[in-house]
């Protein structure tokens, strides 16, 4: 498989394909990534990751392929959120990368708690979701896609090896591997996988 | 397999968290387009990073500045113009080897004496001490004789001066002098032509009377003949051919109307508004980014994206700004 720093360095020789699958792999997740920071204005979120891509594509001879693409994006993209509050005035609050923050660690331990119908648990659900989403997007690869074809649309394993123009074989071999990319991202997140059972997931 | 062994947990956990939404697809287009010319010009500006330069000191002094050098070797040595950018292949000459040489080297700075020639398709960006600029076509040669004074032997030479002294384009069948203006010089075999885009140039030829050609003109002259002075729009596309060779200024702070002034001089046309609201808002505003490395009218796109205002090229030979 193709790493992280030979895509950069065919996307800097001009190579058009490798643009474009630079663009379709890491645009969604960028925008994600600024809208939830930017408070849901998608103006914003446009801007911040236009930002993101040019002066991405600038500083790109500088990525020595140490963190991956995605999380050296992701920095780019926080300086441009941070610019964008500077000249529109506004505050916008810091949120943490996933990794650092530590109510975090609260909502998944409340993954065992009994689901009820309230307010408080709605808002839970929600920061749930954007969560699990920005594991997903933080994933390697297609692995966010497949999972979430896999269980959320629910297609067959055969459907997902079509639409990544793979065998059967290969497509199961990269669910089982973007599962167990889902899981160490997930026991990163909560600190302990025991406490969570996050193994046994 | 697979399929009949996951366990429900994680594809409870996924279910809950739900489809992640998709960007709307205009947004997607929108950065895209954007996206796709910051790429192409961090590709081209690491291709002109790898063109490199030898420029020898054989090379950069001819046989007549040998002697003048061993003479004043801090005069000869000092640079006359630094190179811009260059795009394609161009060559130098080597007067110790004789020969044409790709310059393998990173020397942006140029001596009095340096001969450079561009290749098919291949165009160069000059800076002359005082700041005037020299746009090489392709397929032209020339010398860096002086500090303001070029020899072209063939091809064709733009020069933007914006400086107190005349830039000198010397050829074999006459002297083009600029009076602080913008013009091209082309020479091919018997005929020399020269069109201004501002300003006005003075033709100088041996045992002839000086005659001027001015802006939105072109002067022709063949060898054996008279010259001759017909029309030639300054925002015809024919100027074209030197836009990847302009440099865009730094934006950042700077006020758009500058901007709108700079980008209009290099279209060759007259900037104008369309009302002086529209006006008076290019001066409120601040840009703030870079165009580095863009053409003029990409420039203009990118940088008007930004505002609410926008801007048209009718034949009058302005450039309109309007309302979004």
């Amino acid at each position: 498989m193709e790493t992280d720093l030979q895509i950069a360095k065919r996307v800097l020789a001009g190579d058009e394909a490798a643009f474009e699958r630079l663009f379709e792999l890491y645009f969604p997740r960028l925008y994600r990534f600024a809208l939830v920071r930017l408070d849901g204005n998608s103006d914003d979120a446009r801007d911040a990751v236009q930002i993101t891509f040019c002066r991405g594509f600038e500083r790109l001879d500088s990525f020595r392929g140490e963190a991956s693409l995605y999380a050296w994006l992701c920095q780019v993209c926080r300086n441009a959120i941070f610019d964008i509050g500077r000249e529109r005035k506004r505050v916008i609050a810091p949120r943490c990368s996933i990794d650092e923050d530590e109510g975090i660690a609260a909502i998944l331990e409340s993954l065992a708690a009994p689901a009820l119908d309230e307010p408080e648990t709605r808002a839970w659900r929600s920061e749930l979701a954007h969560l699990i989403q920005a594991t997903l997007d933080c994933l390697p690869e297609r692995y966010g896609d497949v999972l979430e074809w896999k269980y959320v649309d629910g297609l067959p394993v055969k459907e997902i090896a079509r639409r990544l123009d793979l065998g059967p074989k290969a497509a199961e071999s990269l669910l089982m591997r973007a599962r167990q990319a889902f899981r160490e991202a997930i026991a990163d997140l909560s600190g302990s996988a025991d406490l969570l059972g996050v193994r046994n997931l | 397999m697979i399929e009949s062994t996951q366990p429900d947990t994680l594809a409870a956990l996924l279910r809950a968290a739900g489809r992640r939404p998709e960007p709307p697809a205009e947004v997607r287009e929108h950065v895209l387009a954007a996206s796709r010319i910051a790429w192409r010009r961090a590709v081209a500006l690491r291709r002109r990073r790898r063109i490199t330069w030898a420029l020898a000191a054989s090379v950069l002094v001819a046989a007549g500045g040998l002697s003048l050098w061993s003479i004043h070797p801090a005069r000869t040595m000092q640079p006359i113009a630094t190179l811009d950018l260059s795009l394609g292949a161009i060559e130098v000459f080597d007067s110790k080897a004789e020969q044409w040489i790709t310059p393998h080297d990173d020397t942006k700075l140029l001596t009095a004496g340096t001969r450079l020639r561009t290749r098919d398709g291949a165009k160069v960006a000059l800076r002359l001490a005082d700041g005037a600029v020299l746009r090489v076509a392709p397929s032209t040669e020339l010398t860096l004789a002086q500090p303001h004074r070029v020899e072209l032997l063939r091809g064709t030479l733009y020069a933007h001066n914006r400086g107190q002294r005349p830039v000198v384009i010397a050829t074999p069948l006459g002297t083009v002098i600029d009076v602080g203006t913008q013009f091209e010089v082309h020479v091919d075999g018997a005929s020399l032509r020269t069109r201004v885009r501002s300003g006005s140039v003075r033709l100088e030829t041996e045992g002839g009377v000086p005659v001027y050609c001015n802006a939105g003109e072109q002067l022709s002259l063949e060898s054996g003949r008279s010259p001759a002075i017909a029309p030639f729009a300054p925002a015809d596309d024919y100027w074209s051919w030197m836009a990847p060779l302009t440099s865009p200024p730094s934006i950042e702070g700077l006020p758009l109307r500058t901007f709108l002034t700079w980008a209009a001089e290099e279209l060759g046309r007259s900037l104008r508004f369309a009302t002086p609201a529209i006006e008076a808002r290019a001066e409120q505003v601040r840009l703030h980014g870079s165009v580095d490395d863009l053409t003029p009218l990409q420039a203009l796109d990118i940088v008007l994206a930004g505002t609410s205002l926008s801007y048209v090229l009718p034949d009058d030979g302005t450039m309109l700004v309007t309302a979004r």
